[in-house]
């Protein structure tokens, strides 16, 4: 095999990052993930590679990790889809859905969903729970 | 003094914490009547966005069929009965259930489907299904999914309910007592990492399995045993921690697969296994069935072979389908009996695996942890040992026994949830809301906080990886006195030495993935710590529980409920008679499986 027809063992992902208690604008990070010589690699398992042995300042939700409860949506190369049945190619571009408000990273609540709104609400009287 | 400053504060009559299958129908009871408020919080970020039930996708409801029949207008076989149903449970789990709570169960499965249909839930009524100890096909699943289905339905019940609030990404931390009675709980706000604390006079606990004590699991990786640990911590009593059920279907090599596995966990029977030595090692536990045994005798068998050094390389054991014809493997994975084409229709891709395994490679399979049958001890009507504490579903111990049917689990959230809502919402009305000692509130401060606070330390996720194999190696479906032991002297190390040092080096306080990691890690301590104390005197194997160092299972001496409690910080740990309605145990003992 010659040179640059070896296949790549690393992966690299782009991920968006944004922590509006710290950050003033997103921007993007980029890590190197090793690459499984067998078996199947998910999104799901790089983000999770990412936030346990390189930066546990990730943010991102999975938890069924079989396309059950959709937590996991997320921008995959520009087009939305979950993380957790989408195997991973050499490059990837990871951003937090689309139409949700961020939370941190590609943690996102739908804006209807939005209970740190809710809270304000119920602060100002507008709730019977306080 | 603190009076609550700086918290976000709720009040509510009754708090529920998890809000799937049992939490969910909890809720749903508890709000029917309108003059009490509910709120339920869960730390996932919805109703079905975490927990057990919703990876329950493809699984069943064992219902008996003469209610299946009667009320559902299903057409299942009459022969069967409540009394059918409660013999099976019995019997399969090893006569040490709690039987008025098998009673319940039993009966009031099917009344409860027919509530759940009249929300909306979609029954198949034209497959029935009977699994290993069912005497009849009382197995029914939902149209589309089974769990989902049944969370999305009961969430639009409760958005309607307007005395009903759901909270997400709230991860409860602490029970708040006063004078040894419920006053409220504490729980940590994900999105901002702020405190919040609900005043309340009644609490339902619903947070399912502590299957995140062990390195694989079935469900998803949320399951730490929150809710055991917050009850262990504020004095409740526990049934039978020793009972766990556990599965060898962790695909531990090639990787990726991992829980997305089920076409080939189905089909276990089918392959040989072989351990490091490629020894067919299930000849041993049965030489007739060989590989083709129950579920509890597979995980034991498994788990001797890697306990014993002689695993695959990857920690597991060898599974081949060597033996078959690469079309029958074809066919298998197709075109199978439960009618689905697992391959092409589970949204994952197995093709690759199975060209592997056509060539002849093995794979390597290692248990995981799928069920907990031991939990929070209740009576029939959701109540604990702490006056206004209440639980359902797989937090809680008893009905099972030593060992769970397929099917009884999400038919267990049903019955039991319903009945604590009930009962919870009767004592929230003629209960006054007691003071909160704000104190309370400032220590479940001081050890959320503290890893945030520290400079360096110990990283969670190094922890709880150290944790998960260490309680795998020592309270596994495989135990002995010696190992039981260490496990218990390990808790009280790590709760004295590895635990305070915790630290996390991200110190953003909005949803934090690297402190909630600690915060659960603290939980799976406490869980692991209860494990091996109920396991220790329970000196027989029966069910999901082996000694290795008393193989028999022994019905003159341990037809018995083992309670622990976390007393003076310690935790003691005794023997009660099981309680018996109408099926006696029998007598003697035999070799294990009994």
């Amino acid at each position: 095999m010659s040179e640059g027809e070896e296949e790549r063992d690393v992966i690299i992902a782009k991920v968006l990052r944004f922590d509006p208690t710290i950050d003033e604008e997103p921007h993007f990070e980029t890590y190197e993930v090793p690459k499984y010589k067998v078996g199947r690699q998910t999104l799901a398992k790089v983000l999770e590679y990412i936030f346990e042995s390189i930066d546990p300042s990730l943010a991102y939700y999975v938890t069924c990790n079989r396309a059950l409860c959709n937590g996991c949506v997320a921008m995959i190369n520009g087009k939305a889809g979950l993380l957790c049945m989408t195997e991973t190619t050499d490059e990837v571009t990871i951003e937090p859905a689309a139409n949700h408000r961020v939370i941190k990273d590609l943690m996102v609540v739908p804006e209807e969903e939005d209970r740190v709104q809710q809270q304000v609400l119920k602060r100002s009287g507008k709730s019977k729970y306080l | 003094m603190n009076n609550g400053d700086g918290y976000g504060i709720y009040s509510t009559d009754v708090l529920i914490i998890g809000v799937e299958a049992a939490g969910a129908y909890a809720a749903i009871k508890a709000s029917e009547d309108e003059g009490i408020d509910v709120i339920a919080i869960t730390k996932g970020s919805d109703v079905a966005r975490a927990g057990a039930t919703v990876t329950a996708a493809h699984s069943h409801f064992a219902i008996e069929c003469q209610g299946l029949h009667d009320l559902l207008d299903a057409p299942a076989d009459t022969r069967d009965s409540p009394e059918a149903f409660f013999e099976d449970m019995v019997r399969e789990g090893k006569y040490v259930n709690d039987q008025t709570l098998v009673e319940s169960l039993a009966r009031e499965g099917a009344p409860r489907a027919k509530e759940m249909e009249s929300w909306g839930f979609e029954w198949d009524k034209t497959a029935f299904k009977a699994a290993p100890g069912h005497t009849y096909q009382r197995e029914i699943h939902g149209l589309d999914t089974t769990g989902p289905q049944m969370c999305r339905v009961m969430k639009r019940v409760l958005d309607s309910r307007p005395n009903c609030q759901i909270m997400g990404n709230m991860l409860a931390l602490d029970l708040l007592t006063s004078g040894g009675e419920i006053a409220g709980a504490v729980a940590l706000d994900l999105l901002t990492g702020e405190l919040v604390v609900f005043l309340t006079q009644c609490v339902i606990m619903a947070t399912g399995g502590a299957q995140c004590l062990y390195p694989y699991v079935s469900t998803g990786k949320e399951m730490t045993g929150d809710g055991h640990a917050m009850a262990y911590r504020a004095g409740a009593e526990f049934h039978d921690m020793q009972y766990i059920q556990f599965i060898p279907g962790e695909l531990v090599w090639p990787p990726g697969w991992m829980v997305g596995v089920q076409p080939f966990v189905m089909f276990m029977g089918l392959y040989w296994w072989y351990n490091g030595l490629g020894d067919r090692f299930m000849r041993r536990w049965d030489p007739m069935k060989i590989e083709d045994v129950t579920r509890d005798l597979r995980s034991i068998g498994v788990a001797t072979e890697v306990l014993e050094g002689r695993g695959s390389e990857h920690g597991g054991i060898y599974a081949s389908f060597a033996h078959l014809p690469s079309d029958v493997i074809d066919y298998v994975g197709r075109s199978n009996a439960t009618g689905k084409n697992w391959i092409s229709s589970s949204g994952i891709d197995y093709n690759p695996l199975v060209e592997m395994m056509k060539e002849g490679t093995a794979i390597e399979l290692a248990n995981y942890c799928h069920f907990w049958m031991g939990g929070i001890k209740i009576n029939v009507d959701g109540e604990t040992s702490i006056p206004g504490l209440y639980a359902g579903g797989e937090c809680c111990g008893g009905v099972h026994g030593a060992n769970r049917l397929s099917g009884g689990a999400l038919t267990q959230c049903m019955v039991q949830g319903a009945r604590a809502g009930i009962a919870a919402s009767a004592y929230a009305k003629k209960t006054p809301k007691p003071e909160v000692d704000w104190e309370q509130v400032e220590a479940c401060r001081a050890w959320v906080y503290r890893p945030l606070e520290r400079e360096g330390g110990i990283n969670p996720m190094e922890l709880r990886d150290k944790v998960t194999g260490f309680a795998d190696s020592h309270t596994g479906p495989v135990r002995d006195h010696e190992m039981l032991e260490e496990a218990i002297a390990e808790a009280d190390r790590l709760k004295k030495i590895e635990l305070p040092n915790l630290y996390c080096k991200s110190k953003s306080r909005a949803y934090n993935l690297e402190w909630v990691q600690a915060i659960q890690t603290m939980n799976t301590v406490q869980v692991m710590e209860l494990v091996a104390h109920s396991a220790l005197p329970v000196t027989n194997s029966r069910g999901a529980h082996y000694r290795r160092d008393y193989p028999d299972t022994d019905n003159d001496n341990f037809i018995k409920s083992v309670v622990a409690k976390q007393v003076d910080g310690r935790c003691e740990v005794w023997f009660e008679p099981v309680k018996i309605t109408s099926m006696t145990p029998p007598k003697g003992k035999r070799p294990y499986p009994g």
